[in-house]
Order: C-alpha cells, then structure tokens, then sequence
C-alpha cells in the first residue's frame, strides 16, 4: 500500500504515460532488430538487462517533484563539467580513462564505461532550464550571451574529446529551449544565420576523419561511388540493405543474413535503422518514425498542459535531443548525413545509452505527473508588440 | 494569418510548441520520403545488390581445343602447368611498407591516434627493415629456385609494373569519360582514381615451370611473401624448333654437295596458327562474362587469354569451349554447378612435316633464297636474303598441304615486350601466301587463253602473228619481253607456242579482243580478286577493278586496262594463295574448287565449273609442259657458267609451269624523322621483281596433276632463275614425305 501510495502520483493517467509506452515500444523493437543484427549474439541478453534498469530509473526520476530536480541542477551541472575537463586531461591513467579509437570519452567504471558527455546533455537541459524559468532578459540581444556560454562550455569540452556528433546536439536543445522560452525568433534567426554563414569556416578546422565523410556524403549525393570498398562503405551498405527490405520487409533467416553477408559495421548499433529496415521494410521503418513522432508530440503536449516552467523547458530540451539524435541517425542510415557515432534512441544496442534515454523518458513522464499547485504564474506568456 | 493564430492560440507558448513541432513533423517527412525512395523506388536494384553477396561463384576452367594437322600430329595444344604468381604489391615493393604500418599501428594502437602524421611515418620506417629483407628473400629465392636471371626477373616485374599502370590509367581515363557524360561537365582524373583489380591481383612471374620448381614455391610459400602457385594452363606449339635434313645433290650446281644439311626451323605453323595473347579490354566488351546482371560462360573475364593472328584467332570461338561454375548460396549452402564444357578441335589440311621442310627449304641459309650468282641480281649483293611465300595445294580436294611465309616474326616470350614490327622493312608479321597481293605476271597466261576461246575471243588453235609491238605503228609500247631484251620477235604463234614462249602479244591480243570487263568478270570465276574463303583474318580478296563502281579516279575500264590484264600486269593484283586456287582449277580440267585450310568448314568450299572445253585445257596444259621441256622454256634450265643444268631435276614426273614476273617498286629504307614520321632515305633495299614459279606435278600414269606449287620470291628477279629451284626443292619433299 505504500509503495501505491509513493506511486500515486504517477500511476494516474496522464500525457506521459503515452510518451512512456511508444518509448517502450521502441524499445522492443530495437531488442527485436538487435537480434537480427547479431543473429543469435549475446547482445539481445545483454540489452535486456537493461531494459528493467532503464525502466526502474525512469520510474525513480518521474517520482520526485520536479521542483527538487531543480535545486539539483546547478551541483549537478559543476560535477558534469568536471568530469568533462578530468577526461581531458592528459597522462590521466589508461585504466580510469581509456583512450579509444582516437577518443577520450569514457571513464572506466570498473563494470561499464560511463560517457560523461551523455549526461552533460541532460543535465545541460535541466540547468539551462533552471537558468531561463524566471528570466525575461533573453528577450534581448544581450541576454542571450549567458544561455550561449552556458551551451558553449561543455560543448567545446566535448568536441575536443573529440565527439562531434554530441557535441551538435547541443545547439538545436539551446535554440529550441530558448524559442519555447519565448525569446524573440528575430535574434534567434540572425544567430543561426550567423553560424551558417560561418560553418564553411568551421571546416578547416574538423579532423580529417571527419572531413573525409562530409566529402563523402557530399560525393555520394552527387552519384560518386568510387570509395564504396573505402570510406563510403558503412552508408553506402547502410542504404543498400535499406533498399533491399522494400516496403514490408524479408523474413528473418534472410534479413538476418543479408546483414551479416553485406558486413554492415556497427549493425547493432548506430545502423540498427537500417537492420530495422531490412528486417521490416518500409513499412517498419515509418512504423519507428511513427512511434518517435508520438514520443515527441506528446511529449510537447505534456510541456503545453505542466505550467511551471522549468518543467515546461525541460520537457522541449529532453525532446529536441531525441528528435535530434533520430535525425541525425536515421538521416546517416538512409545516406542524406555523414556518419557519425550518433545511436538511435531507446533503439541501438548499449546499456549506459539505454539508461540515459530512459532518464530523458523519466524527466517527460514526471512532468506530465506533477502539476503545479494551486494558481500558477503563467509562464513565457510575453504579450508579442507589433515589434 | 499571424494574427488569426493568435487568437486560436492565446498562449505564446502553445504557439511556440506548435513551431516545434512542425519542424519535428517536416524533418520526419524528410526522412520518410527518402526511406520512400530507397525501398520502393530503389528498392529491387538495391536488393539484387544487396543479395549478391549472398552467392559465392567459383568458376571451372575450360580446356582449349587442339588443333591437328592432316595426319594427326598435334599442332597446338593446352596443357596443365604451375604458374608463380606473385602480389602485385610485392612485386611493387608497397608490401613492405603496408606489413609495417600495420604492425606499427598494432604495437602503438593506444598511442596512435595522439601521434602526427611525422611521428607516425617515423615509426613506420624502423618497422621497414624485417619486411624489405622478406622481399629481397624472395627475389633471391626466385633466382635460385626458378632459374631465372636476376636481370631478367627485374625486367619482367618493371613490365609488369607498366602494363598495370597503363591499364590503370586508361581505366580512369575511361570512367572520367563516362562520368563527366552522365555529369555533362568534365571530370578529373584524381575524383575517379581508385584502385583497379590489377592492383589487388597477383601476376604471374615465372609461367609454366617444371612440377620440381612448384613444388619448392608452395612448400616456400608460407614464409615468402605473395607468392602463389597457381595451377594454369599452357598453349604448347609441340612441332616448334623441328630439325629437317635436306639432301643438298640436287641443288643448282654452285651450291650442291653430294651430303646432306640438318635445318631447324623454329614455329613451324607461326603464321598459321597464330599465337595466344591475354585479352584487352575490346575482347571483354565483345563478349563479357558479366552482362546484364547475368553471366555469360562463354564470355571473357580480364586475365583471360585469346588467339592472336592465325587460326588460334579465326577459330576463337570453336577452340575456346565454355567456363563451368559452381554457384553457393552461402545462406542455405546450396550448390549448384554447371560442368566447363572443353573447346573443340580443329583440324587442319596442313601436313606439318612437309611445312617444316618447305621452311627449311625457304630458310635463307639452305641458299635458294640469297642472291646467288646465276639470279643475274646486280643490284643487290650476293648472299643477301631473299623472303617471300609458297604454297601446295591437293589438286583433287583444293587442300593446302603446305603453305609457307618467310621471314617469321621472332618468338613472342611470355611476359616480354614485343618489338614493333608493324614498319619493318621485312614486314614480318605478314603472312605472304594469303595475305600480300603481287601483279600475277604471266603466270595467268594459260588461263587468259582459256578465258579467251571461252568466250570465243580467239578461235581454239587462232594463230597470232608476234611482230615484237601490239600496235604497229608504236613500237614503244605493249611490247613483247623478246623484242624488249633483244630486239627479236617471235613470229606466229598457236597457243601452245604462245604459252611455252610466253608471249606478250599473243596475250595482248587475248586481253583485248576478251575486253576489260569480261576478263575481271572471269577472272573472279577463277578466283582471282575473289575472297579465297580460309576464315583466316588477313586472308586477302586480292586487287581487281570492281564491275559495279568505277575507280577511284571515276573512270570505267578502258581497253589498256584489259590489254594489261591480259598478261598479269595493269590494275590486278592477287595473293599466292589465289594464284595457286586459279592453276587447281585449271590442273582439274576448268572445275574451280575453293581452297581449303580448316576441315571444320569443309561445307563452305565452293566448287563451280568454268564452262572451258576440254581440248583448250589440254593446249594450255600441253604449253605449260613446254615452258619445262623445250629448250626455250623459262622453266627449263639455269645458265650457270654457260653450261645449262635443268631446274627441275625429278625425271619420273610428268611436270608443268609456267613462270612470272611481278614488277616491283624499289624499297628504300625509311628512318624516322624528329616528328616521328617515316621518311624514305636514299639508301636502295631491295631492287628487282618479284619472281613467280608455278608447277603442276602429275604422277605418271595417272590423268591429271596432283599438286599445284607456288612460289613467289620478292625482288628475287625475272623468270624461273631464283622461284624455280625452291619449287623444285619443294617438288623433292613432296617426294620424301611420300606424297609422290
């Protein structure tokens, strides 16, 4: 009865739960495509492990009111950025952070690598949700440059590990945030303007493993495919066995081995869409893009109906890294995006992946649980001037 | 519009979550379309693609056909061998560097990715060392063990190393061409640069070598680097390098011992049967193995070898045979195999024994064929070597029994480069019998005859009266050769007389009472300036002015024209081959019978009566009997040293001929130029005619010739002098191989 009690507040119908069960959903599927991929592996075991651990750290972040989130954003956002500087500092010891591929990203935890920069995306959301709630000040020019450094930290921190692809996250969480915050689209265009018109500048600055798959993606729209044995190969055998699921898909035994025959790296993980698309055709693949946009609006009805505002932000943060991370990784499984190390929410195979996303679902979920009492101050509600 | 959703969305918020999602709501219809356009637009050719990794094809090599001579010998043949082959990048000397930039990286992997481009080529080179050695291991093993000269070895790789870059290029060439066609803008080399299946693939460095030598490779082969022994096939030529003795009694006098000689000849059949080269690129597109998504077993894969010239080229598709496979779908292990299916033979009318002994006749060191003393060559110094052609035909069947070009391109070794023989002043790659085409001189006397009373341009025995000129009042022009030389003339001749002198004017006359037309016309019938239908490339249909278009200069035929032909000269030129088919016609009473080399097309021989009486036949032939029996005959004797010896020396045979001469143009040598074009120089070749000899050899006893020869010796001079003795020599082998 007591533990009812202490789930009371979740356990009543809301938006949420809606949010809960296409991700769940999801997630079944992705463990389904995961078997696929590895074709009787021990991933599929692995991976349900952790689907429980997801779920029960879902449950204990909706719990608490997000009020005390809140007084835990600005310690947990200091502790991120710390761990963020300790992986870069060199001659630390190879066992406590490895060095992989090229990359420091990790910490060794004994059991399983921790990613510190998956957590500084979230936590970036909840503190750049804490800084915005009460604020009117970024309604101006300059009161944008705050919201900006605070991206801009652990963002540099993060490409210089170097892990490009999330360090891209962090824009379209920022400028998605501070548009539900209500800051004028004027200033926000004019900022994107401005990164564009620089991103070709940007370029001499990428390393050339990742300038040679931009140049790819770029060669391969343009219908060269000389390097399909070389650099083209992941997207080039990506969208190939996309192609060959057609619109509902092979059965298992050959969707299975086309996978494995076709050799498509990283099939469980960051290609699982592709595996998805083999194994259940166009059909399938529209069904996961289906399933993510039922995540992403109700989880935006969820922030419509909560009034607080911190909620509110958090709620657009945590969806705008979802929608991302789909974009960019079902884009580079379908050839229109360079690969990279980018996974597919809730879907691609790895346990700390899985966990972080469940913490996204988790945040959603209490937001649509608790409501703010009583009369609250209409939040981000700016009366819009003939400016 | 703004305004409107105001007030259906008071709050600023909602609004701004609206905008969101409508970006979310586009985005994904971004990725749909695309998902859209992969699986149902591209879909089937994106599976095919996909599922073509499922298939493994191992491919069953084919057996080429053997070619056989008349009697069986075996001409050509392909025979099982151990090739070594070693990787391209070992034989380039990458190896090296790739086997220690790998183990560099693996020794350094965590340190790797925080090392400079420098750092990193420095630590490269110290892991160099152990695998140059492997690689000069193996270049000295290959010395030793697969007995090849250092220098030579260098050389084929350094070969090897340039075809495959020419192929690369060319390849690149290629595809910057196609995509700057489907781009419609131009494309440069580097955005196509990738490596070609040369550049992976290992070649062969020693081919066929003996079982003892593949052995030691393959048990070698785990500590060389890239070496495979690789089971091949070799075309053997088995009659190469054939050793003939030749008995030297019955040669003209200055040059006869009472002894024999042994002459080798090498690639007894080179002209004929060609050779096998590996296929280019135009061979592949004539007949891909891969086409339209299918295979074709029949077809050519890269690496695959073709004939080159001769039969081996002519009868490609028959010898070739046709690939097996064995298709495993590596899903479900299925296998399924289709059987190679070997070439098929050819057989040849050839008897090669008695090839190898026209060869060594023709062979310039036997003697018939340098200038020698009694050719009355002045314009070329003694000894010099003489080239031309030769052919024996079966009278009964038009079989060519033997049929000879001198001189023989040299032997093409496996791997080497080939010198350029196309501006040789020999021309050796040309095969003379079917392939040069020279004026037939008066060696078509006997058949104008029969043309002339065919079509009743003379009567049977018509008398014509040799006043030394055709026209009486130009004594410069159309003369006779006897008023020409000497200033004599022959007086009335009756046919027999006409064709035992061989005289001009009585063939004048012939020429020009037929008229211009009517003789092309049967000369074709005789077949001359008719293709002689061997299946042979090269083969030549010989020079005769067309009946249905005019000549280059728009003129018909004129009566000079038919004058000329009447006597072999004017606008005709044939091949020995034609020369030889047109006397078998004649030698089987007018019965023209197309000549015949593969046995496999016999049903292609054509066979058609020539409409001439048997007595016009048998003047013609009483004639050319003459020309070896009287004393006045060209094909009678030599003069050496004032004595006269007879030319044919085989008094059990009944023998015919008839001589010829064949005007030729002097040959300067040609030297290149600083523009690379060839420009004649002043310094004289060759000078003289070309000398023609026609026999036909009848056994005693019996109706008719058994065997026409031909024999044509360039710038050999006039008449029988230097054509007649080989003929003769030829009429001799006939003899010892027993076809006599």
């Amino acid at each position: 009865m007591k533990l009812l009690r202490t789930l009371r507040p979740i356990l009543e119908p809301n938006l949420g739960h809606i949010t809960a069960l296409a991700s769940l959903a999801l997630v079944v599927i992705g463990v389904l495509a995961i078997d696929v991929a590895t074709d009787g592996g021990t991933a599929v075991g692995k991976q349900l492990m952790f689907v429980p651990l997801g779920f029960g750290l879902l449950v204990l972040i909706a719990l608490p009111h997000h009020r005390r989130i809140c007084d835990m954003a600005t310690p947990l956002m200091i502790v991120t950025l710390i761990m963020l500087v300790i992986v870069l500092i060199p001659f630390m010891p190879q066992f406590l952070v490895p060095m992989r591929n090229g990359a420091r990203r990790w910490f060794n935890l004994g059991i399983v690598l921790f990613q510190p920069s998956e957590l500084a995306k979230i936590v970036f959301v909840l503190a750049l949700a804490r800084y915005l709630r009460y604020r009117e000040n970024y309604r101006t020019v300059r009161g944008l440059v705050q919201p900006l450094l605070l991206a801009f930290l652990p963002m540099a921190l993060i490409l210089v590990e170097p892990d490009l692809g999330t360090a891209m996250i962090f824009l379209p969480v920022l400028f998605a945030m501070l548009l539900a915050a209500g800051a004028k689209i004027r200033h926000l265009a004019m900022i994107i303007t401005l990164g564009l018109v620089l991103c070709p500048a940007m370029y001499p600055l990428l390393k050339p493993h990742q300038k040679a798959r931009v140049n790819d993606v770029i060669a391969r729209m343009l219908g060269d495919n000389r390097h399909e044995q070389g650099i083209s190969f992941q997207g080039k055998t990506a969208t190939t066995l996309v192609g060959a699921g057609g619109p509902v898909g092979r059965s298992p035994e050959h969707a299975a081995n086309l996978v494995r025959f076709n050799r498509l790296p990283e099939a469980h993980n960051d290609m699982i869409f592709a595996v998805i698309c083999t194994r259940w055709g166009m059909l399938g693949g529209l069904i996961v893009i289906g399933l993510y946009m039922v995540l992403m609006a109700t989880g935006l009805a969820v922030a419509a109906l909560n009034k607080d505002p911190f909620a509110r932000l958090v709620v657009v943060g945590v969806v705008t890294i979802i929608f991302t991370q789909v974009v960019i990784n079902v884009g580079m499984n379908l050839g229109i995006l360079p690969i990279t190390g980018m996974t597919l929410p809730l879907m691609s195979y790895g346990g700390s992946s899985l966990l972080a996303n469940f913490a996204m679902i988790g945040l959603i979920v209490n937001a649509g649980a608790h409501r703010p009492v009583g009369l609250a101050r209409p939040s981000f509600e700016f009366a819009t001037s003939a400016a | 519009m703004r305004a409107a959703l105001r007030r259906a969305i008071p709050s600023m918020f909602h609004r701004r979550l609206l905008l969101l999602l409508v970006v979310m709501v586009c985005a994904s219809g971004v990725l749909a379309s695309q998902l859209f356009r992969l699986t149902v637009l591209e879909g089937e050719s994106l599976r095919a693609e996909a599922e073509r990794v499922l298939v493994s094809r191992k491919l069953i090599p084919t057996v080429r056909g053997t070619i056989y001579d008349r009697k069986g010998r075996v001409l050509a043949i392909d025979e099982p061998c151990y090739d070594i082959a070693i990787d391209y990048d070992v034989i380039t000397g990458e190896w090296a560097y790739a086997a220690a930039r790998n183990l560099a990286y693996h020794d350094n992997k965590s340190s790797w990715g925080e090392m400079s481009w420098e750092q990193r080529e420095a630590l490269i080179e110290t892991y160099i060392p152990p695998f140059q050695a492997k690689l000069d291991a193996l270049w000295d093993t290959m010395v030793s063990i697969g007995d090849i000269d250092a220098e030579e070895l260098g050389r084929r790789r350094r070969t090897i190393v340039q075809r495959v870059q020419t192929i690369r290029s060319d390849v690149w060439e290629r595809a910057a061409e196609r995509r700057s066609q489907e781009l419609g803008e131009p494309v440069e080399l580097s955005r196509v640069a990738q490596p070609i299946a040369e550049e992976r693939e290992s070649h062969t460095i020693l081919s066929a070598v003996p079982d003892r030598v593949a052995y030691a490779f393959r048990t070698l082969s785990s500590e060389l680097p890239g070496v495979h022994v690789i089971q091949a096939k070799t075309r053997r030529y088995p009659v190469d390098d054939v050793t003939v003795t030749l008995d030297r009694s019955t040669l003209p006098s200055p040059i006869a011992v009472q002894s024999t000689q042994d002459v080798t000849v090498d690639r007894v059949c080179g002209h004929m049967l060609g050779s096998m080269r590996e296929v280019w690129a135009e061979d592949v597109e004539r007949r891909p193995f891969r086409h339209n998504g299918g295979v074709d077993l029949g077809g050519y894969l890269p690496g695959d070898h073709t004939g080159l010239a001769g039969i081996e080229q002519a009868e490609e598709d028959i010898l070739r045979g046709t690939r097996g496979q064995q298709v495993t779908r590596r899903d479900t292990g299925d296998v399924q195999r289709v059987d190679a299916q070997r070439g098929h033979d050819v057989h040849l009318t050839i008897d090669v024994n008695l090839q190898a002994r026209v060869r060594a006749i023709m062979d310039p060191d036997f003697g018939l064929m340098q200038v020698q003393g009694w050719h009355s060559n002045h314009r070329m110094a003694p000894g010099t070597p003489l080239y031309g052609a030769a052919v024996v035909m079966e009278v009964a069947t038009g079989e060519i029994v033997a049929m000879v070009s001198t001189p023989m391109p040299p032997k093409r070794e496996p791997g080497e480069p080939y010198p350029d023989l196309s501006t040789h002043p020999d021309k050796p790659l040309i095969n003379r019998a079917i392939s040069a085409v020279y004026p037939p001189g008066s060696t078509v006397k006997p058949i104008v005859y029969c043309i002339a009373a065919k079509t009743h341009a003379i009567s049977i025995n018509e008398q014509i009266d040799c006043r030394g000129h055709l026209l009486p009042n130009r004594d410069n022009l159309y003369r006779c050769w006897i008023y020409k030389s000497y200033g004599e003339v022959h007086g009335p001749l009756d046919p027999v007389g006409a064709i035992a002198r061989s005289c001009n004017i009585y063939f004048f006359t012939c020429g020009k009472r037929i008229g211009a037309e009517a003789l092309v016309a049967n000369y074709r019938l005789w077949g001359l300036g008719d293709p002689p239908g061997l299946g042979l490339r090269g083969e030549v249909d010989g020079l005769l002015p067309s009946l249905t278009s005019p000549n280059p200069e728009g003129r018909g035929l004129t009566v000079p024209n038919s004058i000329l032909m009447g006597i072999g000269q004017g606008p005709i030129a044939v091949s020995p081959l034609q020369v030889a088919t047109a006397h078998v016609a004649l030698a089987r009473g007018g019965h023209f019978i197309s000549p015949l080399l593969i046995r496999e097309r016999a049903a292609t021989q054509v066979q058609r009566d020539l409409g001439i009486s048997r007595p016009v036949i048998d003047l013609a032939l009483e004639g050319m009997r003459d020309v070896v029996e009287a004393r006045y005959g060209s094909a009678n004797h030599l003069t050496i040293g004032g004595q006269h010896e007879p030319i044919l020396n085989t008094p059990d045979l009944i023998l015919r001929a008839k001589t010829g001469t064949a005007q030729a143009p002097t040959q300067y040598e040609m030297v290149r130029d600083g523009h690379d074009n060839l420009v004649r120089t002043d310094h004289v070749l060759r000078d003289g005619d070309h000398s023609w000899f026609v026999c036909h050899v009848q056994r005693k006893g019996e109706e008719s010739a058994a065997y026409v020869i031909v024999v044509v010796v360039e710038y050999g001079g006039s008449g029988g002098r230097v054509s007649g003795p080989v003929a003769n020599q030829i009429i001799h082998a006939l003899k010892a191989e027993g076809y006599l």
